[in-house]
Formats: structure tokens, sequence, C-alpha cells
């Protein structure tokens, strides 16, 4: 009883207990009930999952209800008739709840007196919002037939594993998957326990531990200045990498258990040898929306340089705003734009300087080259994304370069940021083993999950056991830590 | 054949949850805190001990506080009555902790007498630590579960989960990168049948003066029960009353004990007919023979615990009234009978802590518990008489300590045996190990002239008083932990001792 009262009470979360809980049973019933009937079950978790991950916020599930039925009705009716008004103002409708979330404290609260000082923020909004703008759009242009079932709308919309952090599906790729059934295959539920378990490891392992040091200097970036901004930069970059990336792995995992597979989010984007390809490789489902529904409609690149770049700044532009409701993320999406056109505009040049060098783009120097450059880049740009304000994100840019302080890595500075040495040991060595398997992932044919899957059992059994050991000891939760909630969740 | 395959994925499957939970018992039962020999409060010892008693062998259980843990010497009451107890007190024990113990206890035990010391009835604090000192080696089970909410219910701060204290490596995981000890990787040790019977040895000699023993006769004023804490004791009360078990009230010496307190408690007790014992109180005070300037380990404002000298007093008195009254029978029980030498042993251990004359100090080092490191500074044999020379040679030593002056000196005996011993005018320096090689020892000597030092290292932890005549350090076998660090001022007649 009590259990179940714990169950009912917490707040659900991917990592939460309950939810490992719910999704055995979940997937229990789910293999037994015949294939057609399969969806159901999914449907039934997604809803308990979203009631109790939103903290039982009736207002928010409802609004979301309200979204769910009112872009099943639009998409019906534009189904039945192409038309670009209802077109604009189911997309409008859509959208707006985002906006108004997005625009609250940057755009309302300057411009109309205090803003809106309760706004009612459904979970997953800035993810489903773009979900079904998708979907009605695809169904406009064709692309897609209206789902008629509405339960089964229902389902495409509150897909528990993406309904927080994504990926952002698209109809065609998820929503047969969703409604055909699976037989149970073993090979499945290991291959998607293999994620989730990297997924723990990414985030408790790395993730978390990164992040003390990180808030320990975003929080006093007075105090700690030059080589500290730069290490708090890259360990920044690398726990929102791979917080993000640790989430994305569970929902994929989870979603893999029932036999069906996500978009691919991530693509080893720190392994990007320009700004341009990060976006090929990092939050691959948002990029690839832009793309298609801001980028492509604005004219993409078909309308001349200027156009093109113009279309590049509004997108990315828009991406700051999706992020968060701050300055800072517009700058940090202008930056992004800027970073591309420049990489575009110099290509030229830096292509004849290679010619005179004699450098071969494809040498192994200049790849590593390229990558650290792009890295740096992007991992300025990302100081601005967590700073607590635009001012203290350049404050610490400025550091970066104008503070001379290189000894602090070395003269034990850095173990008074939150982490003893042991700690240090064991972030180094969980990023070097991340980076190695981003090698493998990058060059090998056959993924490390695979690689893993062909060993005897005996072997997989133990690496599966080790790994639970090593995130049990060395994660970063529980009380004594203050593990903190995905990151992207937030946005 | 579909079936088939399907049957033995679901066997795979199964089977690798169970070596999955066997996995994670594991790391709990690794990770988990351990509070053993080598500390204070040997909680661990206490509990984990308790079900290793036989079924139904305990005739009285203890409850309360560390007050009581420090106080009650289990071995004291059988050898003087032949009273067969179990001490179950821990540190600041809630109330309702003790409830649940008692409620734990009488699935394996039936006893026919519970002690509990009333400190707690005045009393209402959440310490998370002491929570989960008394409930992290309480086995699985409903009325684990119930405490668990209780303690969880009492937290403020909200962190406390149910979880946590089921599972305890959410709570303790982190210790990989501190204070994982030896403790933590033999489990044999730790499963091993109690020897104190829950109770605690505090080897400290407080020395305080001030204490006055309550005359009652001076107020009728009763002080206020905290409600929270007697509602619990009133569901011990109940419980015991179900199973037919006599309460008796204690409270130990304590300073801060008011008459206030007491005439609450005497009431209480009148009215339900139960024995209240307050050893604050005069007449009881001196008829145990107890005296607060020397059977106490600590007399702060915060604490106030019996040392081993104190504890033997109250636990002979009561073990007495307990078998004059009949609350519980005396018999022989082997479980008692054989661990008699560790009581006295241990006793020993605290005599050595506070001997101060150097030649009975050297008489008492002869214990094949012990190992002995013997390290001098500035010059250790100006002082020397026969009667030290002679209690040294009886140890194994042999060092000529006539012409001596300011010269280095180092010594280890090892459970008796002189290991190494060497003399020189120089800086001498030994390293080596002890304890079948699982302990490391450093020592360094020098006289005034060469360094005019002392160090003894065990395990990298410095130990040497580094005062001016022979430093010594003991380090027991049994309990694997040093139990004296002294210096005797051999260089002068008086040999004053240094702790």
């Amino acid at each position: 009883m009590s259990i179940i009262a714990a169950f009912w009470n917490g707040i659900m979360s991917y990592t939460a207990w309950s939810f490992f809980v719910l999704t055995a049973a979940a997937l229990i019933v789910y293999y037994v009930l015949p294939r057609k009937y399969q969806w159901s079950v999914l449907l039934i978790e997604s809803a308990v999952f979203y009631y109790l991950a939103s903290g039982k916020d009736l207002k928010s599930v409802l609004l979301f209800v309200a979204t769910i039925v009112f872009s099943y009705i639009a998409g019906r009716l534009l189904e039945r008739k192409k038309n670009r008004a209802l077109l604009v103002v189911s997309l409008v409708v859509t959208i707006l709840p985002l906006l108004l979330v997005k625009g609250n404290d940057f755009v309302w609260k300057r411009v109309v007196s205090g803003g809106i000082e309760s706004l009612i923020i459904p979970l997953g909004l800035s993810f489903y919002s773009l979900q079904i703008y998708s979907y009605l759009y695809d169904i406009y242009t064709g692309k897609n037939n209206a789902q008629k079932n509405f339960l089964k709308y229902a389902l495409y919309v509150s897909f528990f594993p993406h309904i927080i952090q994504g990926p952002i599906p698209r109809y065609d790729k998820l929503g047969s998957q969703l409604y055909e059934g699976h037989a149970f295959e073993y090979e499945t539920i290991a291959k998607g326990f293999q994620l989730v378990i990297w997924g723990f490891f990414l985030k408790y392992v790395i993730a978390e531990r990164a992040g003390i040091i990180v808030n320990t200097v975003f929080d006093h970036y007075t105090m700690y200045q030059g080589a500290f901004a730069l290490l708090a930069g890259i360990l920044y970059s690398i726990q929102l990498y791979t917080d993000f990336l640790a989430c994305v792995c569970m929902s994929c995992g989870v979603a893999e258990m029932f036999g069906i597979r996500l978009t691919e989010n991530f693509r080893q984007p720190y392994r990007s040898r320009s700004v341009k390809e990060f976006w090929r490789r990092w939050h691959i489902s948002l990029s690839s929306w832009l793309r298609d529904y801001v980028y492509i409609p604005l004219g993409g690149s078909r309308k001349g340089m200027f156009r093109r770049y113009l279309n590049l700044i509004l997108t990315f532009l828009i991406s700051g705003i999706w992020h968060g409701n701050g300055l800072r993320f517009i700058a940090w999406g202008g930056i992004h734009a800027f970073l591309q056109i420049a990489g575009d505009l110099l290509h030229p040049v830096s292509k004849r300087i290679k010619h005179l060098l004699q450098i071969r783009d494809d040498a192994f120097v200049e790849r590593q080259m390229d990558r650290v450059v792009t890295f740096f880049f992007v991992m300025l740009a990302w100081i601005i994304f967590r700073a607590n304000s635009l001012r203290a994100g350049l404050y610490m840019i400025r550091s970066i370069f104008t503070v001379y302080n290189p000894w602090v890595l070395w003269d034990d500075s850095i173990l008074g940021l939150g982490l003893d040495w042991k700690n240090c040991v064991v972030l180094v060595f969980a990023i070097l083993l991340l980076i190695l398997m981003e090698h493998i992932q990058e060059y090998s044919r056959t993924s490390v999950r695979e690689r893993v899957m062909m060993q005897p059992l005996i072997a997989r059994w133990t690496v599966y056991l080790m790994a639970i050991s090593v995130i049990v000891v060395f994660g970063v939760y529980g009380y004594g830590y203050n593990a903190s909630d995905f990151i992207y969740r937030g946005f | 054949m579909e079936a088939k395959k399907k049957g033995l994925n679901a066997v795979k499957i199964v089977s690798f949850l169970c070596l999955l939970v066997l996995t994670v018992h594991l790391l709990d039962r690794t990770m988990i805190a351990k509070y053993m020999d080598d500390e204070k409060e040997p909680q661990t010892k206490t509990y984990k001990g308790f079900y290793h008693m036989e079924k139904d062998s305990v005739d009285v259980l203890i409850l309360g506080t560390s007050h009581a843990a420090a106080a009650i010497n289990p071995q004291d009451m059988y050898d003087t009555a032949g009273i067969r107890a179990y001490n179950l007190a821990s540190s600041a024990q809630p109330v309702w902790a003790s409830y649940y113990w008692l409620k734990e206890a009488l699935k394996y035990q039936s006893p026919s007498a519970i002690v509990f010391d009333v400190n707690y009835l005045f009393r209402d604090s959440h310490y998370e630590t002491c929570n989960r000192k008394a409930l992290d080696d309480m086995r699985l089970g409903s009325v684990k579960y119930a405490a668990v909410r209780t303690a969880v219910a009492t937290d403020q701060s909200g962190k406390e989960t149910a979880l946590s204290y089921i599972f305890p490596f959410f709570r303790y995981h982190s210790r990989w990168s501190s204070n994982l000890n030896e403790w933590d990787f033999d489990n044999s040790r730790t499963e091993v049948p109690p020897k104190l019977k829950g109770f605690w040895y505090y080897t400290g000699l407080a020395h305080y003066e001030d204490f006055t023993p309550l005359d009652v006769s001076t107020s009728s004023e009763e002080a206020p029960f905290v409600e929270t804490s007697f509602s619990w004791f009133e569901k011990m009360v109940d419980l015991c009353q179900k199973n037919h078990i006599m309460v008796i009230m204690i409270k130990t010496p304590t300073h801060r004990f008011t008459v206030e307190k007491h005439n609450a408690v005497q009431a209480y007790a009148d009215e339900k007919g139960f024995p209240f014992y307050d050893y604050n109180e005069a007449e009881l005070y001196h008829a145990s023979g107890l005296d607060y300037s020397h059977d106490m380990d600590d007399a702060s404002l915060k604490n106030a615990h019996l040392n081993p000298s104190g504890a033997r007093k109250i636990s002979k008195d009561l073990a007495v009234r307990i078998a004059e009254n009949g609350w519980a029978n005396s018999c022989q029980d082997d479980q008692w009978e054989l661990t008699k030498e560790t009581n006295e042993n241990l006793y020993k251990d605290f005599m050595l802590q506070h001997t101060e004359d150097i030649a009975t100090y050297f008489d008492m080092l002869k214990d094949d518990r012990y190992t002995v490191f013997i390290s001098a500074k500035d010059d250790a044999s100006a002082g020397m008489n026969d009667m030290v020379k002679t209690a040294l040679s009886d140890l194994g030593l042999t060092v000529d300590w006539s012409d001596m002056y300011r010269h280095g000196y180092l010594a280890e005996i090892d459970r008796e045996n002189v290991v190494y011993e060497k003399v020189n005018n120089k800086r001498i320096e030994y390293s080596g190990s002890f304890r079948d090689g699982v302990m490391r020892i450093t020592m360094s000597s020098a006289g005034y002239e060469s360094g005019n030092q002392s160090s003894i290292c065990i395990n990298g932890v410095e130990q040497s008083r580094n005062s001016r005549g022979l430093n010594i350090v003991v380090y027991n076998n049994e309990r694997h932990c040093v139990i004296d660090s002294v210096c005797f001022d051999t260089c002068a007649t008086d040999m004053k001792c240094v702790r």
C-alpha cells in the first residue's frame, strides 16, 4: 500500500525508480497482449507518466489534452481541405502557448507591464508544440495523412519516452511503429537496456560530476576567471552534451524495449570540423525541424547569398528563442549564425591558405585542428548559453582572453571547485571512455552495442553488471549530492 | 520451437535480474557505513550481533540513547547475577526507534523485562546520522519499513527518502572517495556473534568535580514530557504489557537531569507500577558506589556518558535488583560465559589508558593482544631508575640505559615478542609492517642533538606524542585500533606521563 503511495506521490522522471517500475509492468503487459492492442498499453503508460511527471498538475494536463484535441481536429480538417488560412490558424494556435512562455520574460515583461505572472506551462511544451506543428504542416503539404483514431493520435503526441526532452519525432517515421505492435525479441530488450545503462552513466558519472565544477565557476564568475572560466566552459560543453545525450539514450532505450526506434538526435557533435557540421550532428531532430519548417519555407538557400544568410540568422534566432526566454539565448543563436556565415565566407580563404601551406584537408593533424577550433567556438557560445546573464557570459569569455593564470590547473586550485582529486580522476577517466566510444561509433561499421551483443553471454553480462556497479558507486546522485534534473527539460 | 526460445529468453532475463539484485546487494553491503571496534560507538556490532543471539536466550533488553549504551554492560550483569541482557541502545535513539527495535527484537527473543533510559522522554530531535545508525542494520521487513517511514516523516528537510533507508547505497555510495576501510571489505568481521552484547566502551575520564546528586525533596514540580516522544513510549509500554514484559525505567547519571524531570518520571512510574531507578538521585547514587569525578567518560554540556568503571557499578546494581525482584531469572548461558574474558580484557584496556605510573604501565603491556611501539625524543635515559629498567627488561627489551644520554631509541614489541630494538646517538628510522602485513609502520627517533624528534606513523597517521622521553603507542590486534598513545618523561626523575 505504502509502496503504491510512494509511487503515486513521487514526481516521475526518466531516472526515477517509479518510472522503471511502470515501464517494466508496461513491458510485460505489452508483450503479453496481441500486437494489434499493444499500442493501448503505450497510451496508458504515456497518460500515467505525463500526469505524474507534471506533478499531477491538472491544469497543465488539461491544456495538453486540449492541444491534442485541437490539433487532432485541425489535422482532420486540413486533410479534407488544404486551406492555407486554416493551416495558419492551426499552426498559430499550436505554437501560441510556446510563444507566450518563451516570450514572457524577454518580450512581455519588458513590453507589456509585468508580463504574465502565473503561466501554465505543460510538461514538454517546447517539444510537442514542434511535433504537432510538423504533423499539421505535413498534412497540408500532403506528406502525411491525418490519423483518424483520436486515441492513436494522442499516443503519437504523448508517447512517454520522448515527451519531456525529445527527440522531436515526425509522424511518418514514428506513427506506424507505434501502432503496428511488435513481437518479443530478447535482443531488442537487451539493446534497449544497453542504451539505458549508457544513459545513466553519462548522466550520473559525467554530467552531474562536471556540473559541480561548472556551477561553482559560473555562480562565482567574478572570482573564477581566466583558466577557471575556460575549464568551466569546456566542462559545461561536456555536461550539457552528456546530460542531453543521457536523456536521449534513456528515451531511445526504453522505446527500443517496446520495439520502437526513435529518431537519432546526436552523431558525435564534438567531432565536427565546422560549426555547420556541428549543427548536422547536434540535436538533429531540432535542427532538421528548423531546416524543414523555418529555413526552407523562408526560402532556404534558393534566393541568393544575402537571403540565404538572412534566413540562416532568422533560423538561429528562432532556435535561440526556443531554447530559453532570455537575451542570452538569442545572443547564443546569433553567435551560431555568425559563426556559420563567417565560416562560409572564410572558407575560400582558408582553402587557399591550406593549399599554399600544402596542408591536406584530410590529414590527421588538420582534422584534429579543425575539431579543436570548432569545439572552442561552440564552447564560447555555450558559455553565453549557461551564464547567469548575457553580461556574465561576456565577462567570462573576456576573462579567458585577458586573465593569464594557467598555473591554477596545476597548483591544486581546481580541487577547490567542489571535486576532490579522486572525483576529478573519475571524471577524466569517464570522459576518456566517452571519447573512446565516440571514436568507435565514428569509425567502426559495427556499433559498440552490436559489438557487445556479439560477445558470449557471460562477457555481456559481466559488462552490464560492471557498468551498473560503476554507476551505483561512482554516480553523483542521492542525498548529499544535489543531482539536477535533465538540463534540456527546462527548455 | 518458438515457445522454447521465448521460455529460454525469459529464463535469461530472470537470471540476469537475480544477478543484478545480488550485485546491488554486495555493493550495498560494502558501501553502508559501519561502526566497529575502532569507533567509540560500535553500532554495527550492536545490531548485527543481536541477530546472532540464540532464539529466546535474552531475558532483558536495554533501550535508549547512548547514555544507556555506555551505562549498562550486559556482561557485568551476567557476571554479577546471571542476568542475560542485551543492550539495543543507540546514539540519540529517538523513542520511536526504541519502540521499533523492541518490536523487531520480539521476533527473535522473549524478554521478561526491558530497561529504558528516560533521557529522550524530554527531548525530540531528528538527527539523520543517528536515525540511520539505528536503522541501517535492522533486517528488512515490515518493522523496518514502518520505522523507515517514521524516520522519513520526521525529517524536516524533505531530503531523506525511504528508498535510501531500504537501499543504503543511495546514501552511502559516495563513501568510496572518503572513508572506506578494512571493515567494508571483510564481511566476515562484521557478521560475528557479539562479545559485548551492545555495550559501548566509552573509555575517557572526565574528572568532572561539580556534580551534586539530586535531592528530590527540594521540589515537587514536574517537568513536561515531550508529547511525541511520550506517545511512542506509551506504544512501547502497550507492546510490553501485551507480551507480559516488565518495564524498568532508569536514568543514568548526568548533571543535566533535574529534580522536576525526576518527579515527572517517578509520578508516571508510580501510576503504572513500574520501577524507576534514577542514578542521579542521592540515595541510589551513593548506594551504587558511583563517583561522578571518576566514573564519567565525558561530562560536557551536551553529553554525559559513563566510562566502564561507572558502567560496572550501575550494571551490577541493576542486575542485583532485577534478580532480587524476579523480573528475570538468573541462569548460565555459554553466550555470556564465553565472553567474560573479552570484557575483562577491554576493562584492562580502559585501565591501561588511564595508568600514569610507568612501571605499572609497562607491566600491563605484557599482553599478547598488543603491538607496542616505543620511540624516544630528546633524552629518555637520565631519569630512569632500576624499577623501570627492570619493567622494560621484563618486556624483553635488552638496551642498557646507563650510557644513553640524548640517544635515539626505537622498539617494537609484537604480541610480547621484541621484533625490533635499536639505540643510537644519531637519528634512527624504521619501517615495516605488523598484523600479518596489513598495517604499515614507520618510526623515527632522534635525541636532542640529532634532530630532537619522535614519530610513530601507523598506516600514514602520526600517533606519537612527540614529547621528551619515551613515546609509546599501543595497538590492539583484536580491536584493530590504537588504544593508547602516551609519553613518559624518563629524562626527569618524576617520569611524568603525558597523554
